[in-house]
């Protein structure tokens, strides 16, 4: 065995079992948890939104058979999806916002980091979204875009959670 | 300081656990007191960038309460979390990997953040994601390669390749 097989099984050997994260992240998880609780008992809700999406795509698809593909040209249909998709998010992020409204004035530490990325996050969504408008059969950009949707939201959920908890609160 | 006290008896996880399965967060909590440094710990060294960690765990611990009514108590609750939180934080990095591959192509590592840690765990943060992965799994976690090849869904001869390579890698570090 050599000094540097040696070398390492001492690190082995002596290597932290155990470290700890430098900030609870106990809110977060809470706040998903309670996100997919509402999910769950409000899942009906999106029923009708889902089957309308399953249509259109299926109607687009049927006209696309129909007139043929139109070569470099953008889908006009395509555009009203992609703007009735964001018009269906931001109202889905007013709801949340309308549905608590922090009394606090000075906001604390955290709730200044929530909402800088708040704003990065909705200005990676207008950049998504401008990028969507010109190619909207993109599927990456379409993933992307929605994923940012669902950031957004878990951001708004974790925003609430922040304000929500007394200053000082101990478990 | 937590105003209420981690148990230590395994009669009082146990008791948790029940609580948590019949969705009560505050059991659940209790659960999280006393595995997150240990899951924290899992994906710092699986990810090598503390915000990725973080995240991780998040993702552990949310799956673990969405996955609680499949712990039938045969197991150790311990062994049976472990198990769960290396799958989950190996999809978690999959799926952060092909997210931002899009936007960065050329990239193969996700850019290493941690320089306050010593030892093996700050030589392990400048691996290869893949070797790291394998080395973390089976020098520290105590996994076979036949079982590190079915979780990174890899062939158990590439896990041996992968841990030798970070043997050796971690080796000329140390010279």
């Amino acid at each position: 065995m050599s000094d540097q097989d040696k070398q390492l099984e001492q690190l082995l050997n002596t290597a932290r079992e155990q470290i700890a994260p430098e900030r609870d992240l106990w809110p977060g998880i809470q706040a998903r948890i309670h996100q997919e609780k509402n999910q769950t008992t409000g899942k009906r809700s999106y029923r009708p939104a889902l089957a309308i999406a399953a249509l259109l795509l299926a109607c687009l698809m049927f006209g696309w058979q129909l007139t043929g593909p139109m070569s470099q040209s953008v889908d006009p249909a395509l555009i009203t999806l992609v703007e009735s998709t964001r018009q269906q998010h931001k109202d889905q992020l007013s709801q949340l916002q309308q549905a608590f409204r922090p009394v606090k004035l000075q906001p604390s530490q955290a709730q200044q980091a929530i909402e800088m990325g708040a704003e990065q996050l909705k200005g990676a969504e207008q950049q998504v979204y401008q990028e969507l408008l010109k190619a909207p059969d993109n599927q990456s950009l379409w993933e992307m875009w929605l994923w940012l949707h669902r950031q957004e939201i878990e951001l708004q959920l974790d925003s609430q959670q922040v304000s929500s908890q007394p200053q000082g609160a101990q478990i | 300081m937590a105003l209420k006290s981690i148990p230590e008896t395994d009669q009082h996880q146990a008791f948790w656990i029940e609580q948590a399965r019949a969705g009560d967060q505050q059991a659940f909590h209790q659960l999280y007191l006393k595995y997150r440094n240990r899951v924290y710990t899992l994906a710092l060294r699986l990810a090598a960038d503390i915000p990725l960690a973080e995240e991780l765990t998040q993702d552990c611990f949310v799956h673990l309460w969405q996955q609680l009514h499949q712990f039938d108590g045969h197991s150790e609750f311990a062994t049976w979390m472990h198990r769960v939180c290396v799958n989950q934080c190996l999809y978690s990095l999959r799926r952060h990997q092909r997210f931002w591959h899009r936007f960065l192509p050329g990239e193969t590592d996700i850019e290493v953040h941690g320089h306050q840690y010593q030892g093996l765990d700050k030589m392990l943060l400048k691996l290869p994601q893949r070797a790291r992965q394998v080395f973390v799994l089976h020098a520290l976690e105590g996994y076979r390669h036949e079982e590190i090849a079915e979780l990174m869904q890899i062939a158990s001869g590439t896990s041996k390749a992968q841990y030798h390579r970070a043997r050796q890698l971690l080796k000329e570090m140390l010279v």
